[in-house]
């Protein structure tokens, strides 16, 4: 009966154990699911911004160490994009968003360019997506709180240390 | 002896029932539990959780059929208590659930979402008992506009109204050689419009230019039924509601509520708890008689 009680025991464990690895890959492939959704919109972000750049480079007195500070910012973007680390993605999207809310505010200067067709619709489709990315941003970081949650927690910190499941990093925009 | 047959087949009964339960809210908690919040009109399609409030589909809210109250989805579940000695338990003797259309709506927009494929509101206790007698009742649960809805579910963009052939595709070619039969079988009229040098024959560029206008005149059809369509997507109740969210086929559930989530986790959480007390109460029994008969 002893026997009987303990194999009882063991397959209840057993089934628990089970459920909690698979909430381990779950958590982690959430968050890996989360970062290929704002990865595909910083590069739609970042594929609109030498197009924004050749626009202003049109009107011939437009600061040109600005754009090409925008355009130094976009490629170390791009690069830390490639890296898929989010520490280094907030870094260069941090530089990136400053060239480019600078670029965007010196363009009120310009009447002309502020009447430019094909500036208005490449500022309304950055900004565009620059929300989409705020709120997948959001729901990464949420996904990221869930995975590092379910890691730290016990029994989840002994079953992520065998199989080796790691915390993610928070995709941070700004500092602090 | 026929006591401990009863008492032993209730044993497996409560044994296999705990087992799936506790199974099956398990999972459904760590689905809860597991899956971030996404909005509406920002969300990659795939696997969600969503937060908002209930809004009509652009359906007219329907009314319960006990207490005619208007709604966007109502469920009511008749109960008879037993007529057994011994027994007074209340038994289930009919389900009625709505099966329209409701809507889920964040801050960013809304999400349709179809009942039929749903879970709804299933964890949660009923919004109101009716005693129709001693022995019957009504349970009557309800999502009224407004209500707030948690929900869980494959997320996709809707699909716009089909608009005509694409350019391209077969459909479209199918159109063009259609068209071209259809002017040929006028001959008059074929040589009237195309043969320009007026020999009487129908020769190569001639045929060109009348295979040209043909695709021409396909095109400007096409235009004209996606303006239309557009139009009347446009125009329609639900033309506001981007996005919709089914049961996903991987076998994970649609998960549909008005309830807050952290309730309902935790209701969840203690139904897997009670499915698991179950599951080893029963095996124990079980083990206890099967050893008391070897004994």
């Amino acid at each position: 009966m002893a026997g009987f009680v303990a194999l009882l025991l063991l397959f209840v464990a057993g089934v628990y154990v089970v459920a909690l690895y698979n909430q381990l890959v779950l958590v982690k492939h959430n968050v890996t699911k989360a970062w290929a959704n704002i990865d595909v919109l910083l590069k739609q972000r970042n594929d609109e911004i030498p197009e924004l750049v050749d626009v202003c480079r049109q009107y011939s007195q437009f600061e040109a160490a600005l754009l090409a500070q925008l355009t130094s910012a976009r490629a170390a973007a791009v690069t830390a994009q490639q890296g898929a680390n989010a520490q280094s993605v907030g870094t260069a999207e941090r530089a990136l968003r400053g060239s480019l809310a600078q670029v965007i505010a010196l363009a009120e200067a310009y009447p002309d360019l502020k009447a430019n067709a094909q500036f208005l619709a490449l500022q309304d489709r950055i900004s565009a997506l620059d929300t989409a990315i705020a709120h997948r941003r959001e729901f990464y970081n949420e996904s990221v709180r869930i995975n590092n949650v379910t890691i730290e927690r016990f029994p989840g910190n002994l079953m992520a240390g065998w199989f080796g499941f790691r915390p993610a990093t928070l995709l941070k925009f700004q500092d602090g | 002896m026929a006591d401990d047959g009863q008492a032993f087949a209730a044993a497996v009964a409560i044994a296999v029932s705990g087992y799936v339960m506790w199974r099956r809210y398990m999972r459904a908690a760590n689905l809860m539990e597991g899956t971030a919040t996404a909005r509406v009109a920002t969300a990659a399609k795939g696997y969600v959780e969503l937060v908002g409030t209930a809004r009509a589909a652009g359906v007219a809210p329907v009314r319960d059929p006990i207490q005619m109250q208007e709604c966007l989805w109502f469920h009511v579940v008749t109960e008879k208590r037993g007529s057994f000695k011994n027994n007074s338990r209340w038994r289930v003797e009919k389900s009625v659930a709505s099966t329209e259309l409701l809507a889920l709506q964040d801050e960013t927009g809304f999400c349709l979402i179809v009942p039929g494929e749903a879970k709804i509101s299933e964890e949660q206790e009923p919004e109101v008992i009716v005693k129709e007698s001693s022995s019957r009742r009504h349970k009557i649960w309800r999502i009224r506009d407004g209500d707030p809805l948690y929900a869980l579910g494959f997320l996709s963009r809707r699909s716009p109204p089909l608009a005509g052939p694409a350019p391209g595709s077969i459909a479209y070619a199918h159109a063009e050689v259609e068209l071209l039969r259809v002017w040929k079988r006028d001959q008059a009229d074929l040589h009237k419009r195309f043969d320009t040098n007026n020999d009487g024959r129908i020769d190569a560029a001639e045929w060109e230019r009348a295979r040209l206008a043909a695709r021409e005149a396909v095109a400007a059809d096409a235009a004209e039924a996606a303006d239309r369509s557009r139009q009347a997507a446009a125009a329609a109740p639900d033309a506001h509601i981007t996005h919709e969210l089914r049961r996903p086929e991987d076998g994970r559930p649609l998960l549909v509520t008005s309830e807050h989530e952290e309730k309902l986790t935790k209701r969840v959480k203690r139904r897997s708890r009670i499915g698991l007390a179950m599951f080893v109460g029963g095996t124990l029994y079980i083990l206890f008689a099967l050893s008391r008969c070897v004994a």
